[in-house]
């Protein structure tokens, strides 16, 4: 019989060691991991939960460790507590002098933002990001309903950051020890439990933002703009007279009303009562809305009318209107289109906080005239003259700007990284283009996104000087405005460098990390007492403070170097290399 | 006429996985050239390599005489491409990617472009997220087409498409060819290749195990026929007709009869018996490749088939 010659078929071409060492791997902990979707969304978070935890943790212990040098006499501990009366602005300024206080006061808001970026994408794109990929409706054919589902991702977001905050806690608890200023283990664990619910907070705000979005990417823009509102309202609240109660519309101040860290304070039950309410609320929200919706429809979608009916243009309309679109001359424009509106909305966010921040600068020097003088203030405050306006500038609009700046340059070059990764360049490299080409013209686009946002940034300062009738340096800070240009393009750069080797979201943690990394080098140098020369290597020290000290040339011409460098070895590589 | 592709011994290898090993075939200009293989053997590799997506570990390809690796830009310009998996910005109408594309290639006449879509009953207004599969495919149908490209490089190009849909790409595809353009075609459908082509290369665990034309090509086609009769029936009326493979009585008035090619001394032999019913099942291409390729992608079995029968 011809069909005996089918049983005679030799191994299926599908077994080679690899799959059979997959299959077997399935069988013993996939068993596990992959039981049901609450372990599957664990296990899935598990690299942002040892990334974010370690961090984290590690930040705190190194912080604390290094405290008792900067407030060791009792003069220091006194001057750190007059400035940061002062400096209201980022923290409840209470006990300042003592290391638990200190840690408090400067990172207290800091620590649950940065958490909060990945509680905000990972909320984000708890269904959209499924929904996104198609994988959900798989997901979903089980016989699993959408409520417990979702109940059960909720459940894996809650215990990731339960695990986040108590990395944290043991920060704090090995960094006081090193210190001998003991911290209680159930204190340190509730200032890790605290930082857990003000993000579960933020995480639950995006996913119920979410469900009305069509992208998880724009719900996470909304969310983090709303989280980064809300780290101004209460620095407003907290540094304007009579302006407490705005304090109240925003989560981080339930969130600054517990201080365990600090003795004698203590944990207000209360206000993480109401903020873990908040967040169970968003989500006990979120999950209906989420079981009556479409999917990859919006929530609520009666509420939000179809936008009116165009009439039906012909072929020949659409394809003219196509034609004559900017956005499909070339890839430059093609990808300016495409990355515009986020790139809007971000220098958008950079130029409303420099507004806000220069806006404040003359009612904050007006109300702390007095203890200028100190040359151990500036030394606490990144080592900026504060007596001066350009000085004061220095320290409150650019110490942290640029490395929103320097994120936003990150974020627009991730776009290519992805559209690598999404092979949705395949059929643009078919066309007659050398593929070196189509890279330059996406970086230039990258380069002139971040023109733009230096640009803005200088216009807020100066738009904010002259309304409040501050004096200041214009081209100086145009020095600092300008000034970051080349960090933005040595990071953006490096992602291009990267992009075509690596998976895009493996360049974005590479890059993002050695951008944080590279920041608190910096921003921390006062307490890490680094060697000069590991202190020079990063791009923040190398910045400086172009609105005191000028430009450093030297240094700028370097990094412009090194980013030519990365964009070569990016379109080198893209050249030499198979099509992802 | 001369060969507007070549490959020699071209071989790429993705770490420890298999791609394709020393495929060597050469389409002359003007012919209709089908790729045909099961799911991952190789045909993929093949075309994106023809494409310059990726680097040939061994061996070269050529289009035009210019190497589709080193000198792709200038390939580029000769073909049409539709790959296997099309993806674009899922923000984008399919008039803006369409239009887009056609910008970067330069040349393109938008009122062929505008007959395409017509023909097609493609929708450009819509975005690319919104379109379901098919339509996605006619977007890229159309972009590869409207060039008017020497070349046609289609990797599995009526995979989505209705049955309406592929009546109006094989019409595409006969103009092309009356044009004296060349299209090389993918597909895992075996009467879509008999079909459309010319001349078919048949590749498996990624080698190439036999090019030849499609005429040639109609002794693989199987035929499994379940003749029904009145009464009793005997497997020994088709046993020994030409181009019979096997037959056999799964029940008692049925014989069921596996045959290649034109079988007109069975349907006569049916006919004499009294049949009352005749089923046909297509079988499927890997049960072809079973039948008619050892393991090792080597001789046909046709004969080991036969023998084993007799």
């Amino acid at each position: 019989m011809a069909t005996g010659t089918v049983s005679q078929t030799p191994a299926q071409t599908w077994e080679t060691p690899k799959a059979v060492k997959a299959i077997k791997s399935l069988k013993t902990s996939g068993s596990f991991w992959f039981g049901s979707v609450f372990t599957k969304s664990l296990r899935q978070a598990r690299t942002p939960i040892l990334a974010w935890g370690i961090g984290m943790g590690f930040l705190t212990y190194v912080v604390y460790a290094a405290l008792k040098s900067v407030l060791g006499t009792p003069a220091t501990a006194n001057a750190a507590q007059q400035l940061a009366e002062s400096f209201r602005f980022f923290g409840d300024p209470v006990a300042v002098g003592t290391p638990g206080g200190y840690f408090t006061w400067k990172y207290g808001p800091f620590i649950p933002l940065m958490v909060g970026i990945w509680a905000v994408l990972a909320g984000a794109s708890m269904t959209r990001g499924e929904e996104e990929r198609g994988s959900l409706d798989l997901l979903l054919a089980e016989p699993i309903s959408r409520t417990r589902a979702l109940v059960e991702k909720i459940g894996a977001f809650a215990v990731a950051l339960l695990i986040i905050g108590f990395f944290i806690a043991i920060g704090a608890l090995l960094g006081a020890a090193s210190i001998k200023t003991p911290v209680s283990v159930g204190d340190a664990l509730l200032a890790g439990l605290n930082i857990s619910l003000v993000t579960f907070f933020f995480g639950m705000l995006a996913l119920f933002i979410s469900q009305f979005t069509r992208t998880g990417g724009s719900a996470a823009g909304w969310a983090g703009g709303l989280m980064a509102l809300s780290f101004v309202v209460d620095g407003i609240g907290r540094a304007i007279n009579n302006a407490e109660w705005l304090r109240r519309l925003s989560p981080l101040y339930y969130y600054d009303l517990s201080k365990p860290l600090i003795p004698g304070y203590g944990t207000n039950a209360g206000a993480m009562i109401v903020l873990l309410a908040l967040g169970v609320i968003l989500a006990v929200v979120s999950v209906p809305l989420f079981a009556q919706r479409d999917l990859g429809g919006i929530a609520l979608a009666w509420l939000f009318p179809q936008e009116v009916n165009k009439p039906r243009l012909s072929v020949s309309q659409s394809l003219a209107s196509a034609n004559r679109d900017f956005s499909t001359q070339s890839v430059g424009l093609r990808a300016l289109a495409a990355q515009g509106a986020s790139a809007f909305w971000w220098i958008v966010g950079l130029t409303a906080y420099t507004l806000l921040l220069a806006g404040i600068t003359k009612t904050m020097i007006t109300q702390m005239s007095s203890f200028f003088s100190s040359p151990l203030l500036a030394k606490l405050f990144n080592g900026s003259n504060l007596a001066t306006n350009n000085g004061f500038l220095n320290s409150l609009v650019f110490s942290l700007l640029p490395v929103g700046m320097v994120f936003f340059a990150v974020v627009m070059a991730f776009g290519w990284a992805s559209d690598l990764d999404n092979k949705r360049v395949e059929t643009t490299l078919s066309a007659p283009l050398p593929r070196w080409r189509m890279l330059l013209e996406r970086f230039g686009v990258v380069v002139l996104f971040s023109v733009l946002a230096a640009f803005f940034v200088w216009l807020g300062v100066v738009v904010a000087a002259v309304m409040t009738g501050l004096s200041i340096d214009v081209g100086g800070v145009a020095a600092a405005s300008f000034g970051v240009l080349p960090l933005e393009l040595i990071a953006a750069g490096l992602v291009y460098a990267l992009a075509g080797r690596l998976s895009a979201y493996t360049t974005l943690g590479i890059v993002g990390g050695l951008v944080l990394i590279s920041f608190f080098m910096s921003f921390l140098k006062e307490l890490l007492k680094l060697p000069d020369w590991a202190e020079n290597l990063s791009i923040f020290q190398q910045y400086g403070a172009p609105l005191t000290n000028g430009i450093n040339w030297g240094a700028t011409i370097v990094m412009l170097v090194i980013t030519v460098a990365f964009v070569v070895i990016g379109a080198w590589q893209f050249s030499r290399s198979d099509v992802k | 006429m001369a060969a507007i592709v070549a490959t020699n011994a071209l071989t790429k290898h993705y770490g420890s996985s298999r791609g394709i090993i020393d495929v060597t075939f050469a389409i002359e200009e003007g012919e209709v050239f089908g790729f045909l293989g099961p799911n991952g053997a190789g045909k993929t590799t093949t075309i994106r390599s023809l494409m310059g997506m990726l680097r040939p570990t061994s061996g070269t390809a050529t289009i035009n005489g210019l190497d589709c690796w080193s000198q792709s830009t200038e390939v580029h310009r000769l073909v049409g491409y539709l790959p296997g998996e099309f993806s674009f910005d899922p923000k984008l109408t399919g008039a803006q990617i369409i239009e887009y594309l056609a910008h970067l290639r330069g040349g393109v006449d938008q009122n062929y472009t505008r007959q395409l879509i017509e023909r097609l009953e493609l929708d450009p207004s819509k975005r690319f997220r919104e379109y379901s599969r098919g339509n996605k495919q006619k977007v890229g149908l159309v972009q590869a087409f409207m060039a008017k490209p020497r070349l046609l490089i289609l990797d599995e190009p009526t995979s989505g498409l209705d049955p309406l849909n592929q009546q109006e790409f094989y019409k595409l595809v006969a103009e092309t060819r009356a044009d004296g353009r060349t299209i090389f075609l993918s597909s895992h459908i075996l009467p879509e290749v008999e079909h459309t082509c010319d001349r078919v290369g048949i590749i498996r665990e990624g080698r190439l195990v036999k090019v030849d034309e499609v005429a040639n090509l109609r002794d693989l086609r199987q035929h499994a026929l379940d003749i029904r009769f009145p009464g009793k029936a005997d497997a020994a009326w088709f046993a020994n007709l030409p181009d019979v493979t096997s037959a056999t009585t799964p029940e008692p008035n049925v014989v069921r009869v596996n045959a290649h090619g034109e079988i007109p001394d069975v349907l006569k032999a049916a006919a004499e018996h009294g049949a009352i019913a005749i089923e046909s099942h297509e079988p499927s291409l890997e049960d072809i490749f079973l039948r008619f390729y050892g393991p090792d992608g080597g001789a046909p079995a046709a004969q080991q088939a036969a023998s084993v029968r007799s």
